[in-house]
């Protein structure tokens, strides 16, 4: 029987360490003269080195959520505690994967992955060092002196993947990282970010409206109500590592949790599309 | 891309050939054939005749040369004002609100009216003409430039807020990068704005110049002179857009 913590935070009375922290967050945005609500009073904390992933309706402020977690649009009430410190202005050491790969269509393959070296000050030669090494570990080597114009989608998240990991985050933001690929594409990348991550640990926040990604990739699934967003439940997923994408959603432990987790966001879906047909 | 591998190119080159040699047949046959229209419209071999003599006389090279620089100084002062305008206004959201009714109304004037003004108050050497020729470009180089910084994709500015880019980063890896595609099609379409502004200050207060050369033509009702003039500019002008592709491409080499 699946059982999810309806609970604040994850993993419940252990001394863990988080790294990420919303304390009752809200944003609320201004439409004509009305002041509407996209989240509302959220409590979620982020362990260090786990892998969340945040599910939800669609427009019910997933996105919102790691736009307050980087700092870009500041909670209209409420804390976000990066570091055991209150968030004041930008993130840093923060990495960002959008939907869209976002890398530099002006820059090369190379210069795009280097990029946050390059921000940081490094030396050339050392920024070539790592480059090299990323470009290597996301096969993309032959593709250094290419624009992004010229690659596939998969190649462009590849690219923009190493590019966001190459900095070492200690924190990777990541909005609907995959829904710009195919199906088959989706799977492939999936693997290959999983292998990337599995490397370093870094702490993720992936928000998806794909279940069966979420449970794939994730230590937790967070299930978001409809609009405006708090947290509706928050599963652990006890799947082993390392997993395969394409394999692991025939196993029965996998289909169990994916039953479960969707009758709760099933509910949300339904509420939300009542509201906002 | 050769000529022979694209059938379409080699169908449209010899049709232009054809259509621009059965244009020149029927003019110079319609100009030997009535006085009139040769005294009105010249006649393609007298013109050719004309420039053959031209091209002899060193002065000629002295006023393309000049008509040249006045056009290029021009055009690459009107174009790196509009862009740093352009800059400082995608900063400064008040400042454009405030100039911009100002911007507006100038750049709505006719700017042959100001010809005098700029004799006057640069002289009648080449500052006054390149002046007007950079007044020109500048609004259009502005307008293009600013709406393609206002075009950035705010999601891409945001990584790179996050990734740690202070202003000057953005404004070096996306800001500029981006608006150069907006700046070098208003480019474009500014060369021949440079030329006129050049020419036509030439043509109203000037002792050299193509220009001047065209305004003699036409004190003399010379229209054979008036378009071997025209034919120089039109040249010097498919000159000018040659290198800004090349330009182009030496400057954003992605878009290739």
């Amino acid at each position: 029987m699946i059982q999810s913590l309806r609970t604040a935070g994850l993993p419940s009375a252990h001394q863990q360490q988080f790294l990420l922290t919303f304390q009752s967050v809200s944003y609320r945005y201004q439409q004509a003269d009305q002041s509407v609500p996209a989240v509302e009073n959220l409590t979620l904390t982020i362990p260090i080195g786990s892998f969340v992933a945040v599910v939800g309706p669609s427009g019910c402020g997933k996105s919102t959520l790691l736009h307050m977690a980087s700092g870009i649009m500041p909670p209209s009430a409420g804390q976000v505690i990066l570091h055991g410190k209150p968030l004041q202005g930008l993130a840093s050491n923060v990495g960002y994967v959008l939907q869209q790969d976002g890398l530099l269509p002006w820059k090369t393959v190379a210069q795009n992955v280097g990029l946050a070296l390059t921000l940081k000050g490094l030396k050339p030669d050392q920024i070539q060092d790592e480059v090299a090494d990323w470009l290597k570990r996301t096969d993309l080597s032959r593709f250094a002196q290419s624009y992004p114009s010229q690659l596939s989608g998969g190649m462009r998240k590849r690219a923009a993947l190493a590019a966001s990991l190459i900095n070492h985050p200690e924190l990777l933001l990541m909005d609907e990282p995959l829904s710009a690929l195919d199906v088959q594409t989706r799977i492939l990348i999936g693997n290959e970010l999983l292998t990337l991550w599995q490397r370093d640990r870094n702490t993720v926040l992936l928000v998806t409206h794909d279940l069966e990604e979420a449970i794939g990739m994730a230590d937790y699934v967070v299930v978001l109500t409809a609009r405006p967003a708090r947290v509706r439940a928050v599963y652990p997923i006890d799947l082993p590592r390392p997993r395969d994408l394409s394999l692991i959603r025939l196993t029965p432990e996998f289909q169990d949790l994916y039953s479960a987790i969707w009758t709760d966001l099933r509910e949300e879906v339904l509420r939300a599309h009542v509201h906002h047909p | 891309m050769s000529i022979t591998r694209n059938p379409a190119r080699l169908l449209v080159a010899s049709l232009q050939l054809i259509l621009a040699v059965v244009g020149l047949l029927g003019w110079e046959w319609a100009a030997r054939s009535t006085p009139k229209i040769q005294f009105l419209l010249s006649r393609p071999t007298l013109i050719l005749n004309r420039l053959v003599i031209w091209l002899e006389s060193i002065y000629t090279y002295r006023d393309i040369m000049l008509t040249l620089s006045e056009t290029v100084i021009g055009f690459v002062v009107g174009a790196l004002a509009g862009f740093a305008l352009a800059v400082v206004c995608y900063y400064s959201p008040f400042l454009y609100q405030v100039i911009r009714p100002g911007l507006e109304m100038l750049n709505a004037m006719p700017r042959v009216v100001f010809t005098p003004l700029f004799l006057l108050w640069f002289g009648l050497g080449l500052t006054s003409k390149a002046v007007m020729a950079a007044s020109l470009v500048l609004f259009i180089v502005f307008v293009g430039t600013l709406s393609g910084l206002q075009e950035v994709d705010q999601g891409l500015i945001n990584r790179l807020r996050v990734m740690g880019a202070n202003h000057w980063d953005l404004l070096r890896h996306a800001l500029i990068p981006s608006g150069l595609t907006w700046v070098f099609s208003s480019l474009r379409s500014s060369v021949g704005f440079a030329l006129a502004g050049a020419v036509v200050s030439e043509y109203l207060g000037s002792s050299k110049g193509l220009g001047y050369r065209i305004a003699l033509a036409e004190g003399n009702l010379d229209s054979t002179g008036i378009f071997a003039g025209l034919m120089i500019l039109g040249v010097v002008v498919l000159g000018m857009n040659t290198g800004l592709y090349k330009l182009e491409q030496r400057l954003m080499p992605w878009k290739a």
